[in-house]
């Protein structure tokens, strides 16, 4: 048999595939496309943030608030996020996460009077030294996380906040 | 922690350390106080929202009780009741009911438990900062009143 000797059938069954399939990846394509894309932004919406003047900042941690736009699937929002922010001995920015280690509650600095100097946290206890080292004997596992940071014309601005290395 | 699966993984594994409990109380009603009770709506969950974020490893909001502007006092409370003695069954000890709604404030001795009352502020024309302000300061006040339930027990 030659090549050309195609039956009609088979010709239709070739171009009907193919249709076929070309339709259905059409079809399928957007689909995914839309289930997906929201995760795949994910990372993008992340940038940093300007939180305050670098001027604002002495050796005490102090809290300072920003928002930040978070994307939970569809649903777009501004959330409010915080960063206790400090000067170290040797003069390097810290800013680190409120969130406790433990179950997630929002530490505070020097509220416990019998530690102080301590990051507390109001729920079961947890303290952290102030370099965001856990105290050992308290319940969190981990030392609190720390935000990426770079300074650019006289401003904080502050990125992703990222675990440390354990105690 | 809220009612959604991925804080209840969490709360099974830790159940120990969540003894709290915060009940939004949500009326409903129609005609033309229907807006006033979508305001209260809007205010207790911010304050509800923002009270869980800040304590998040210690307190379980529970999806809001809902009734209607004008079933019983006796129903309702017994309704709420069961609630409670589920709640405690599960093994949490504070139970905190949050509600704008004045007319529980006539019952509050028959609750047996904590009942957090704030009137509602209208805040649908308000600037964003001065309504956050608000809202913190709400918080604040009902953050103390839980911690000192805490220290107390
Ligand atoms: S959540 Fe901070 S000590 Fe448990």
């Amino acid at each position: 048999m030659s090549k050309e000797d195609i039956s009609r059938r088979q010709f239709l069954n070739y171009t009907l595939t193919g249709v076929g399939g070309f339709m259905a990846a059409g079809m399928l394509m957007p689909m995914v496309r839309f289930a997906i894309d929201p995760i795949l932004e994910k990372g993008a919406d992340q940038d940093m943030v300007a939180v305050t003047e670098v001027s604002k900042i002495g050796k005490e941690p102090k809290r300072f608030n920003f928002k930040i736009k978070q994307k939970d699937g569809w649903y777009e929002s501004e959330v409010t996020q915080s960063a206790w922010v400090y000067k170290n001995g040797k003069g390097e920015l810290i800013a680190l996460s409120p969130v406790c280690k433990h179950l997630g509650c929002t530490i505070d600095w020097n509220t416990d009077p019998s530690h102080p100097n301590q990051f507390y946290c109001p729920c079961h206890g947890g303290r952290y030294e102030k370099d965001g080292t856990n105290i050992k004997g308290t319940p969190p596992l981990a030392p609190l996380d720390e935000y990426d940071s770079k300074v650019k014309d006289g401003k904080l601005y502050l990125g992703k906040a990222k675990p440390r290395k354990g105690a | 922690m809220k009612w959604r699966s991925g804080d209840i993984t969490v709360y099974q594994q830790s159940k120990e350390f969540v003894d709290t409990v915060v009940i939004p109380l949500q009326p409903l009603s129609f005609g033309i106080s229907m807006k006033t009770s979508a305001g209260m709506a809007d205010y207790s969950l911010l304050i509800a929202e923002e009270t869980e974020r800040q304590l998040h490893g210690r307190l379980f909001l529970m999806p809001a009780f809902t009734y209607l502007k004008h079933d019983s006092e006796e129903a309702l409370i017994s309704r709420l009741l069961s609630w409670v003695k589920e709640l405690k069954e599960e093994g949490f000890r504070h139970i905190f009911f949050l509600t704008s709604d004045a007319e529980w404030k006539k019952s509050e001795q028959k609750l047996g438990e904590n009942l957090l009352w704030m009137p509602v502020i209208p805040m649908e024309t308000m600037d964003p900062s001065y309504k956050e302000e608000i809202i913190k300061e709400q918080v604040k006040q009902l953050f103390q009143i839980i911690l000192h339930k805490w220290q107390e027990s």
